[in-house]
């Protein structure tokens, strides 16, 4: 039998290779640009665990002598930002724990607030077939069209008027806006979702919120952590806006930005910098490499109607 | 209609759902750029107390056109143009690649999506000190041509910036790109196939005109954002950019945070916000017309 589906296989058709010269072409780019992300990164770790002063300046680019982690003791006890306070106007430390506890509740409560909802916008948008839905429509793919530009100090002022400014439940209000993409990309899920799931829900005797709850909020679980775990990062890694509006809870990302920027002499060595910012690759790579695959998944967005 | 069906079961859920999002809206959005504009057409005093003059619009105005504003406004539309040119069309090809699910794909996915996982203060510090210390190091050492740091050096601190960019672009583009294209009808690809249509033709005769709505949506929000985008130009210099490669998005943002609580300063920076964004409306506005006109055909 064996034989025979041999002789079969030496005369079937061959198949054609997948590998054209087009894709060659396609991995020689994509290999170039892997191999600069490695290079990198090899590099970093490797400077990381140099002796700054004296090896680092005859040893840039080889394997370090020997491994030296006073490096990353040194940064870790250096990983503070000081503060004052805005009642007592003391100078207050804040160190890396607090940092963190800071950047996670400010990125959770963000990312959470920045794709709960855009998702019931765009539910409620594309499933009741009010006229005020085409306006929701309309009002997103104007505001993609029409850039405003240099609008935050404004913001800022509206923020100090209703009290967000410097609170980190004041961002999650500031960030739970249904414009941008991430609507498109939910509003796109949700129309092409049969509207047979609402009519058999409401025959069964659901009403309107429990529908929602029950039926469709499932249906888009995979979209919405997708989304959530992407905007979870975004705002884990975002330094610019807590610099701006969190002057009392420094971030990590705001740590190591001061960290890089700080005129400290004895963090002005290349390789206790770069020590910091292992430190704070860690996690993030943690996270992305336990979820990769959920946040690798279905993300589509049509093209923009209006 | 009658009063109980006008307040029916539906419009009472729609009115709750929606009553939050669009108040948020209205203030953050509406009422925000409301008063940036106001701003542009007032002076404000130590005090806060604020009046209505043009000092600070005809001060925008006049400096808009000095040389070291147009050097900004330069770089922005270079920036844009060299970023979004090469970032998307590699993008493009990277998404294919990654449709086709050719050898590795996955794990190039990975690799592709890295940098927007990676947060740019942590890659810009990396970035920033291979380019001035490890490259000059291995040009003089393997190379024996001794060159200054990529990153001070004048002539290639630019290109530098573009490249940090562009290799920072990959990661939702590829995966929006990716994913549209999953969504193409298998049976069309097929048929191409037995046509004999190789992956060449079928990239550009079937894929990108299959995508181009979620092209075009890119561009549309690539372009809107060329007076607001920084070029991570805060992370990579972290002591300050040079003026000569500095754009408009930058200069606005290191404005604003060294005002803080100088509330005087906003008008000067939000008149030339409004002046800016008089340029930034039609040129978007253009490309999605542009787009819509001359690309693909959905018949």
């Amino acid at each position: 039998m064996k034989s025979r589906d041999r002789i079969l296989d030496k005369f079937a058709p061959k198949k054609k290779s997948s590998v054209s010269i087009f894709s060659i072409v396609i991995i020689v780019f994509l290999a170039l640009y892997c191999l600069t992300l490695i290079t990198l990164f090899i590099w970093a770790i490797l400077a990381s665990f140099k002796e700054p002063v004296m090896e680092w300046r005859e040893n840039v680019i080889g394997l370090p002598y020997s491994f030296y982690t006073d490096n990353y003791e040194f940064s870790l006890g250096r990983f503070y930002v000081d503060v004052t306070d805005p009642v007592t106007s003391e100078s207050i430390q804040v160190t890396l724990p607090y940092m963190f506890l800071y950047g996670f509740l400010y990125a959770i409560g963000c990312a959470f607030a920045a794709t709960i909802v855009p998702m019931i916008v765009g539910y409620v948008t594309s499933k009741y077939r009010y006229k005020f839905s085409k306006v929701i429509y309309f009002v997103v793919v104007i505001v993609m069209i029409i850039p405003i530009v240099g609008s935050l100090p404004a913001e800022i002022r509206m923020a100090r008027r209703f009290n967000l400014y410097d609170q980190i439940w004041g961002m999650w209000i500031l960030k739970a806006n249904f414009l941008g993409l991430y609507f498109l990309v939910f509003y796109n899920f949700f129309r092409n979702l049969p509207d047979a799931y609402n009519e058999a829900a409401k025959i069964d005797g659901a009403g309107n919120f429990r529908t929602m709850v029950q039926v469709i909020i499932p249906l888009a679980a995979p979209l919405f952590f997708t989304v959530l775990l992407i905007n979870f990062i975004q705002f884990w890694n975002d330094y610019s806006v807590p610099l701006i509006y969190l002057p009392t809870y420094p971030t990590a990302a705001v740590g190591m930005h001061q960290m890089a920027a700080g005129n400290d002499k004895e963090l002005q060595y290349i390789p206790i910098k770069l020590a910091a910012a292992i430190i704070m690759l860690v996690p993030i790579l943690i996270v992305f490499l336990a979820t990769h695959r959920k946040l690798l998944g279905n993300l589509t967005m049509g093209g923009i109607k209006g | 209609m009658s009063r109980k069906k006008f307040f029916s079961k539906d419009l009472i859920f729609y009115v709750v759902m929606l009553a939050f999002p669009v108040l948020q809206f209205c203030i953050f959005y509406i009422g925000v750029n409301g008063r940036s504009l106001l701003f542009a057409f007032q002076t404000v005093d130590q005090y806060n107390n604020a009046t209505f003059d043009i000092t600070a619009l005809s001060n925008a105005f006049h400096q808009l056109f000095t040389k070291t504003m147009l050097i900004k406004i330069g770089n922005s539309f270079l920036a844009f143009l060299l970023t979004y040119s090469i970032g998307t069309t590699l993008a493009l090809f990277f998404s294919y690649f990654i449709y086709k699910k050719l050898a590795g794909s996955a794990l190039f996915k990975v690799f592709l999506f890295l940098p927007s996982i990676i947060s740019s203060i942590i890659l810009a510090t990396i970035f920033h000190f291979f380019m001035e210390e490890a490259v000059p190091t291995i040009s003089n050492q393997w190379f024996h041509n001794t060159i200054s740091g990529l990153m001070s050096n004048p002539d290639t601190r630019f290109g530098v910036v573009i490249f940090y960019n562009v290799l920072m672009s990959f990661g939702t583009s590829v995966l929006m790109y990716s994913n549209a294209m999953s969504g193409l009808s298998n049976e069309i690809v097929e048929a191409a196939k037995i046509d004999g249509c190789n992956q060449f033709r079928e990239f550009f005769h079937i894929v990108l005109p299959g995508i181009f709505p979620t092209i075009t949506t890119f561009a549309i929000t690539s372009v809107a954002a060329i007076f607001v985008n920084q070029l991570a130009l805060y992370s990579l210099y972290p002591g300050g950019a040079d003026a000569s490669i500095q754009t408009i998005g930058y200069f606005l943002y290191i404005e604003t945070l060294r005002a803080g609580d100088n509330q005087a300063q906003y008008p000067l920076l939000c008149a030339f916000g409004t002046l800016i964004s008089l340029v930034a409306i039609p040129l978007t506005i253009l490309t999605k017309f542009l787009l819509e006109r001359f690309g693909p055909s959905d018949k």
